[in-house]
């Protein structure tokens, strides 16, 4: 199959607040708990989400020749300030790419990155593209910022990267691509067990899709790239990815919050810029929303474009 | 201390999600008592689904399933001579 690479990370986010400075109350009465779980910040801004998107995009776009792409993927799960074909085309304005094709995508949730990658690679399979502006987009624009599923603090923001047949610096080859969807399992308020039974079930398979064509088993993996989520879900997700809870890599959990479908992208970003990535270095992202799990399997490709 | 009624292989596989248990699991002792969490139960239910062949259906998982040893293991019994009968 022909490569596909990830790189030229970038992202936005809305300003920087304690959680006990946001008038919130249902926030506010999880806030101790949330403290203890090693939360502290999340990102606030009223800026549309086409907005964050753009100035994300721009940075990437910052690193292309000629500042161009064959096509965009445009991840969401934020109501539209307009309508989302409006939105897109304020985002595409915004660019300065207005004859640029965009695909949306959304109805993962904070699992709408790895759709988006799969839209994104199909594209360079397909040869329709060579280059691909994915970016993802969110704020909350009403209600609480509270998640009581992962026990978290939502926040603003967008990140943004390529998706190329030809690697660029620090590119991640994509190695596999897969998410499960479990509509009907319930909540967790009503049945508990049954519910985390069903996303560990649904977790392992989801990884089982990506690991089991590459020979590789969860051990593998360096890294376990997750959302910015409370200790104990972080070691829900470890578990059910059966990834040793010491590999989980989300270092921007306290000062970020969960930003969506974004996280993993800003860890990637950290875990590039601190080099504490080694060429060859086989990365899991896990993105989930609560009926939705989504995986990709990356191997860093290093400043020479190709994995060692 | 009751006399445990269930094989080898099960004990195996909850002793390994009891991290307080000293010794051979008492039927009646509580688990969570025992040091099964919520984590643990789940890692459980995946590890004697697996290893034991059996699927465990969505009413018993329930939080008395899993409060005693006698009482996870009339389940999961049930489950494994449902099978049999199959």
């Amino acid at each position: 199959m022909r490569p596909v690479y990830l790189s030229a990370v970038s992202y936005v986010l809305g300003d920087e607040t304690p959680l006990s400075g946001i008038d919130d109350e249902t926030l506010q009465q999880q806030a101790p708990t949330l403290y203890g779980q090693g939360l502290k910040n999340c990102r606030v801004t009223d800026q549309p989400a086409a907005r964050l998107a753009a100035d994300s995009a721009r940075q990437t776009l910052d690193t292309v020749t000629g500042r161009t792409v064959d096509a965009i993927v445009y991840c969401t799960d934020t109501a539209p300030d307009k309508t989302t074909t409006g939105d897109v085309w304020d985002f595409l304005l915004e660019l300065d790419l207005p004859a640029t094709p965009v695909t949306v995508v959304g109805g993962a949730g904070c699992g709408n990155l790895v759709s988006g990658l799969q839209a994104a690679r199909n594209m360079i399979l397909a040869e329709d593209a060579a280059t691909v502006l994915l970016v993802t987009s969110d704020r909350v624009k009403t209600g609480t910022r509270y998640l009581d599923n992962g026990q978290t603090a939502l926040s603003d923001g967008a990140a943004s990267c390529l998706v190329s047949a030809e690697p660029h610096r620090q590119a991640f080859l994509l190695r596999g691509l897969a998410t499960t969807f479990r509509v009907d399992i319930g909540t967790t308020a009503v049945r508990p067990i049954a519910v985390a039974r069903a996303t560990t079930a649904e977790i392992r398979k989801a990884i089982r899709r990506v690991t089991e064509p590459l020979g590789i088993c969860p051990a593998d993996f360096g890294r376990l790239l997750t959302g910015h989520y409370a200790r104990t879900a972080l070691a829900f997700l470890a578990m059910s990815a059966e990834v040793p809870v010491e590999r989980v890599y989300c270092p921007a959990v306290a000062g970020v919050g969960h930003c969506f479908s974004a996280d993993a992208l800003i860890s990637l970003v950290a875990l590039t810029n601190t080099g504490e990535i080694a060429d060859g270095e086989h990365v899991l992202i896990l993105a989930v929303s609560p009926r939705s799990w989504s995986v990709a399997a990356a191997t860093f490709a290093g400043t020479r474009g190709e994995p060692s | 201390m009751s006399v445990p009624q269930w094989p080898a292989e099960f004990e195996e596989i909850l002793q390994r999600h009891l991290p307080l248990s000293d010794g051979p699991i008492d039927g009646s002792a509580l688990l969570a008592d025992l040091g099964l969490d919520s984590l643990g139960t789940v890692s459980l239910v995946m590890e004697l689904e697996d290893s034991m062949d059996i699927a465990i259906p969505d009413d018993l998982l329930v939080a008395e399933t899993f409060t005693s040893a006698d009482s996870l293991w009339a389940a999961v019994s049930s489950l494994l001579e449902g099978a049999a009968a199959a």
